[in-house]
């Protein structure tokens, strides 16, 4: 260990370094199955372990370092440790939760957001713009999982804001802040939200589109939350007319999205499946029922292929539109299957919410009840989830139901 | 095929990094680090973001004399001791520098070019210490050297931003690497020479706008850096028939106990293949000549999927 402060300093810098490089690639593992970004966050735990100050990650929500190996990192034994202070490590942290809540169910992940904020607030001012960053990560967990409570509207506005007096009005950051919000106004669907939502993406699509390009990731974004505002329309129109040509118009947006999308992360990709379900959606807006269902067959054989068979909240999207496509061709039994495979998702991760309301009402209207309805996670065949204990710890695996329709049919809540 | 991983552990700049940093030169190279030291002072003593019409952004830097400006903060008497380093004459120098003997390169351009290297390689060994332990892709080393790349850009924006705004110098030899291991057959100089212009587009994102990310960076060339670099696929036809090959043989010749597929799995793919019928139906010769009367190789006029082709 140098005495030069020089020297003393560019070794914290190359350490932060280090585990800045890391950091990143560790992220491209975001795109991988669940399984696979479990496995990259233990080992970013590991290097937490080994590259940073000693701290209790659990207090973080994030899982235990694992011991030594396998999962560590072999050579590296670094010079000097980065204080759990730096931005480094606050990122690779950050990092590592977003590849652990990969295989956690929905409703969880707000909290464990919520933790890892306040643990960085021990060693980090409210004002250090990770920690706005990191606070604005918490608020859309909680976004995500459709809760439009007040304090969720309040911190959107103000983190938008704040990019705005940092960054600018055409700043990067400034522009994910206002499509955040304009998703949140689409989830809670007031009055006049839905008119916000066209409103916001529509301006965020004309800056997007003149700075990055039509086909930007970042473009993407913005033209999809445009897409879906289109398509809410279109569902809540009562002039056939109309309903037709908004979804002609959001089939077209969203038809050169996916084809885009499956350029850029691949066909199988959480991106590409999303936009194949918006082209489903306006099909079956169009009546072109047939046409939906295949559409949304193969995004389910994609997101079951992509989360090797883990069944994440957005399958459940999924066999909702395929249980509408099937209702619409007069193919009950498939369309109860899959009506019933969403409620059941949506109960595991998001019991209570619009969407899991809306499956059971569609089982319902396809003649058949859930045993249970919309029950707490663990009552509904889930792993009971320990507040303090990490979920993907043996004790806490989730999502291992059998799914699909067949399983649904030997679950025998349903009349094959 | 060569490996990512060593082949980029023996580039030009690997090398040198390597023999530069090597302990029984240990003295020498803090000289450097402390050369290195001083220019970050002095960057940023005399540099700050600026509005622009979307935000702030990182205006270009060039600062005149800056040998004796990095001198002075090293606290060297004069600037001869700096100068000596970094010049083409490298006689009797315990590190020689990383520009060559060319003395076309001038002492400040090499200075910059070391000290471009010197910050960016920890962001590097970072990707490597990662894709040391978990496989990654081709594709997928290039975007996670790429993000390390824009996330160095970020953190030390004033050098990033000193003219001519170029990305470090290891990066063209470390797109040579990606290339080569790629399984592309032509056109690798090309390809190089694209990506590292690429590298230097992520570079500007950042400068151009103080708030961009590193992923927001490398989205805005995520679309070619995949065409360069992602492995030429088999025709899906040609995938799909081996596999559903390989799946039947599997399946008939299943050993005792053996599960080939869950019954799930059997239940989705039955239903896909239905659908795939329907598909199928539209594109096949006879069926097509038989329902339209068109010749054989002509395009069907039955959109794909909505007709009765799952009849058959």
């Amino acid at each position: 260990m140098t005495t030069d402060p020089v020297l003393a300093a560019d070794a914290q810098a190359c350490a932060a370094a280090r585990l800045r490089g890391a950091t990143q690639a560790l992220n491209v593992f975001d795109r991988r199955s669940p399984d696979e970004q479990e496995r990259a966050c233990a080992f970013a735990m590991a290097l937490l372990a080994a590259g940073a100050e000693a701290a209790d990650w659990t207090l973080a929500g994030l899982p235990q370092p694992p011991p030594g190996q396998p999962g560590g990192p072999r050579r590296y034994q670094p010079e000097v440790l980065v204080p759990v202070s730096h931005h480094s490590v606050l990122l690779l942290a950050r990092t590592a939760m977003n590849l652990h809540i990969a295989g956690t169910r929905g409703n969880q992940r707000p909290a464990l957001w919520a933790r890892l904020a306040r643990f960085f607030s021990e060693s980090l001012p409210a004002s250090h713009p990770e920690m706005v960053r990191l606070r604005e990560r918490a608020l859309n967990a909680r976004r995500e999982t459709a809760d439009t409570a007040p304090p969720v509207f309040d911190g959107l506005r103000w983190v938008l804001d704040y990019h705005r007096r940092q960054h600018g009005e055409g700043a990067y950051l400034t522009s994910i802040a206002r499509t955040n919000l304009a998703l949140a106004y689409r989830h809670r669907r007031g009055e006049t939200d839905l008119a916000m939502v066209t409103s916001l993406a529509q301006d965020e699509v004309r800056a997007r589109t003149a700075r990055y390009g039509p086909h930007h990731s970042v473009t993407l974004m913005a033209r999809s939350v445009f897409a879906q505002a289109l398509l809410l329309q279109a569902e809540e129109s009562s002039d056939e007319q109309e309903r037709r040509q908004l979804a002609r118009r959001a089939l077209t947006e969203v038809t050169d999205i996916r084809a885009a999308r499956d350029r850029l992360f691949g066909a199988t990709s959480p991106d590409a499946a999303v936009s194949r379900r918006h082209e489903a959606r306006a099909l079956l807006l169009l009546g072109e029922a047939a046409l939906a269902r295949t559409s949304l067959e193969l995004t389910l054989a994609f997101e079951t292929a992509h989360n090797s068979g883990c069944e994440t909240q957005t399958i459940a999207y999924t066999h909702y539109q395929l249980a509408k496509a099937n209702r619409d061709l007069g193919d009950r039994d498939r369309a109860r299957a899959h009506a019933l495979a969403a409620v059941r998702i949506f109960t595991l991760h998001s019991p209570g919410s619009r969407d899991a309301r809306l499956s059971a009402s569609l089982l319902a209207e396809l003649g058949c009840q859930h045993e249970r309805g919309p029950q707490p996670a663990r009552q509904a065949g889930a792993a009971e989830f320990v507040p303090g204990l990490p979920v993907n710890s043996p004790r806490g695996k989730p999502v291992s139901a059998p799914s699909g329709p067949a399983a649904a049919f030997r679950c025998g809540i349903l009349d094959p | 095929m060569p490996s990512v991983r060593q082949e980029l552990a023996v580039t030009r700049t690997a090398r040198w990094y390597e023999d530069a940093s090597r302990a029984h030169r240990a003295g020498a190279w803090t000289d450097r680090i402390k050369d290195y030291a001083a220019l970050r002072a002095v960057l940023a003593g005399n540099t700050q973001a600026e509005p622009s019409a979307t935000g702030w952004r990182q205006p270009p830097v060039d600062l005149p004399r800056l040998l004796k400006l990095v001198a002075e903060r090293a606290h060297y008497a004069g600037a001869e001791p700096v100068y000596r380093r970094y010049r083409k004459e490298q006689r009797g120098q315990p590190i020689t520098r990383w520009a060559g003997p060319d003395p076309a390169v001038r002492p400040t351009q090499a200075f910059l070019a070391e000290a471009k290297i010197a910050g960016f390689w920890p962001y590097r060994e970072g990707v490597v210490l990662v894709a040391d332990e978990l496989d990654l892709t081709t594709l997928e080393w290039a975007f996670a050297y790429l993000r390390a790349l824009a996330a160095w850009a970020l953190d030390e924006r004033p050098l990033a931003a000193y003219q001519p705004v170029s990305v470090p110098p290891c990066v063209p030899e470390d797109m040579a690497v990606f290339v080569a291991c790629s399984g592309r057959q032509t056109g690798g100089p090309a390809a190089v020479a694209r990506l590292t212009e690429l590298a230097g587009e992520i570079i500007r994102a950042v400068l151009d706008d103080v708030s961009m990310t590193p992923l927001g960076a490398l989205n805005a060339v995520r679309d070619d850096v995949r065409q360069l670099l992602a492995p030429p696929a088999a025709p899906l036809a040609d995938q799909a028939l081996r596999a559903v090959a390989e799946l039947s043989d599997r399946i008939i010749h299943a050993g005792d106990g053996e599960t080939v597929l869950t019954p799930d799995q059997a239940d989705q793919l039955q239903v896909m293949l239905h659908s795939l019928t329907s598909l199928l139906a539209s594109v096949t010769p006879l069926q097509r000549a038989g329902r339209t009367g068109a010749p054989l190789g002509s395009r069907s006029s039955v959109p794909p999927g909505k007709d009765s082709g799952r009849d058959h």
